[in-house]
């Protein structure tokens, strides 16, 4: 049986279909919801951000028009509800220069670093990961949460935060070497344990 | 064998990572909200199509389908009724200022309808019509040409009876006219009414 793509449950949903935005619900949850959660310091507050996107579409569900995918008009209500909770909050601060090139700056091991012979276990590279993206810098965050949980690419996520593909290009390759320095720093921190 | 991550360790690293997920209880106050707002706005369900005529083509095809049958009735209507009034009435004039004698015009008609009788017929009779002094034909405009022919071959017989009671007035055979000329005009009474003085007066005569 084929799937309905998003943008036409979106359109039955307008319609008056709840089993529509049933399953658009359950095809994209997880992920907005990993977006928020990876993006606020606080669960609950990432909660709050995540409902009051959805309360959003149900409102515009009757104005609804494919002029985009249904993915970018949902994660661009989701970095706008983003952005307003960082004013309302003045935790704009946290931000770093999204575009530093200097690694050396960062609290993470050099690359000069002794090669590690020991692997860690998977599940543990992958919390060290988490910890690690929590510590990037918010543009950086985003861009690589963007990729990695909405499966934009980097024109898409260009428009969606309304920047240049090549700055998105830039936020992301320094986003994973942060991340590979990061997490091989805490294996070489544990390692020495 | 040393760790170096990749970019595809970490994309790997991270799917990996990514468990988390809202609440049930979460879950259910959105969809319910989102049930809700369908049964406060009352939105037309999907799953209840439109009847035909409560769509916008249905109606418009069945203005379309009203229109066209009226004007083909119309249209239909003036055929018949046209040329059954011309078959069953046909109308005499008696121009009083014409001097062509009836006979001289129906030769050229019985010529020319066994030559060409459709065409030519009907463009002589239509000549004919502002000279004639004599009883004559007088056609409307035909729509078919089967109805014209139907006239034209009234017309002829007609004519060829009238040729033969001037033919008898002229021999002095009154009374033998006026016999055939109330033959004539029991077929067709409509005659009597555009009857010149001419043949009023054969009717009024005695006769020998």
């Amino acid at each position: 049986m084929t799937e309905l793509v998003d943008e036409q449950l979106m359109l039955s949903y307008g319609q008056g279909d709840v089993k529509a935005f049933t399953q658009l619900y359950l095809r994209h949850k997880n992920s907005l919801y990993r977006y928020f959660l990876r993006q606020c310091a606080n669960p609950q507050v990432a909660e709050e951000l995540y409902q009051e996107v959805w309360n959003k579409l149900i409102k515009a569900r009757s104005q609804y028009q494919v002029s985009a995918k249904f993915t970018t008009w949902l994660y661009r209500i989701a970095h706008n509800e983003l952005i307003d909770y960082y004013r309302r909050t003045g935790t704009q601060s946290k931000w770093l220069d999204a575009d530093n090139q200097d690694l050396e700056t960062a609290e993470f091991a050099d690359h000069n670093s002794k090669s590690d012979t020991e692997k860690l276990d998977q599940a543990q590279q992958a919390k060290q990961l988490k910890e690690c993206l929590a510590q990037l810098p918010r543009e950086q965050k985003e861009a690589f949460l963007l990729k990695h949980e909405a499966d934009f690419t980097l024109k898409e996520i260009a428009e969606l935060v309304v920047e240049t593909t090549e700055n998105i290009k830039s936020r992301i390759r320094y986003a994973v070497a942060k991340l590979k320095h990061c997490i091989k720093y805490k294996l070489e921190t544990s390692n020495e344990r | 064998m040393s760790d170096k991550l990749t970019r595809h360790d970490i994309a790997s690293l991270y799917k990996r990572a990514a468990t988390e997920q809202p609440s049930s209880q979460l879950d259910e106050q959105i969809l319910k909200r989102a049930a809700d707002d369908v049964t406060a706005n009352k939105v037309t369900p999907i799953n209840k199509p439109k009847r035909f005529y409560q769509t916008w083509h249905g109606q418009l095809s069945t203005a379309a389908s009203l229109v066209l049958v009226a004007v083909l009735y119309v249209q239909n209507t003036e055929q018949y009724h046209q040329p059954s009034e011309l078959i069953n009435k046909p109308q005499i004039l008696n121009d009083q200022q014409s001097q062509v004698a009836p006979e001289a015009v129906f030769e050229v008609m019985e010529t020319q309808a066994s030559e060409h009788a459709e065409v030519k017929l009907k463009h002589t009779l239509k000549r004919s019509a502002s000279q004639m002094a004599a009883p004559q034909l007088k056609l409307q405009s035909m729509d078919t040409d089967s109805e014209f022919l139907k006239l034209a071959a009234i017309t002829k017989s007609v004519a060829n009876d009238f040729k033969v009671i001037d033919q008898l007035m002229i021999e002095g055979k009154t009374k033998v006219a006026k016999a055939q000329l109330k033959m004539l005009l029991t077929e067709h009474p409509e005659l009597k009414a555009h009857l010149t003085d001419e043949y009023k007066k054969l009717q009024q005569d005695s006769g020998d």
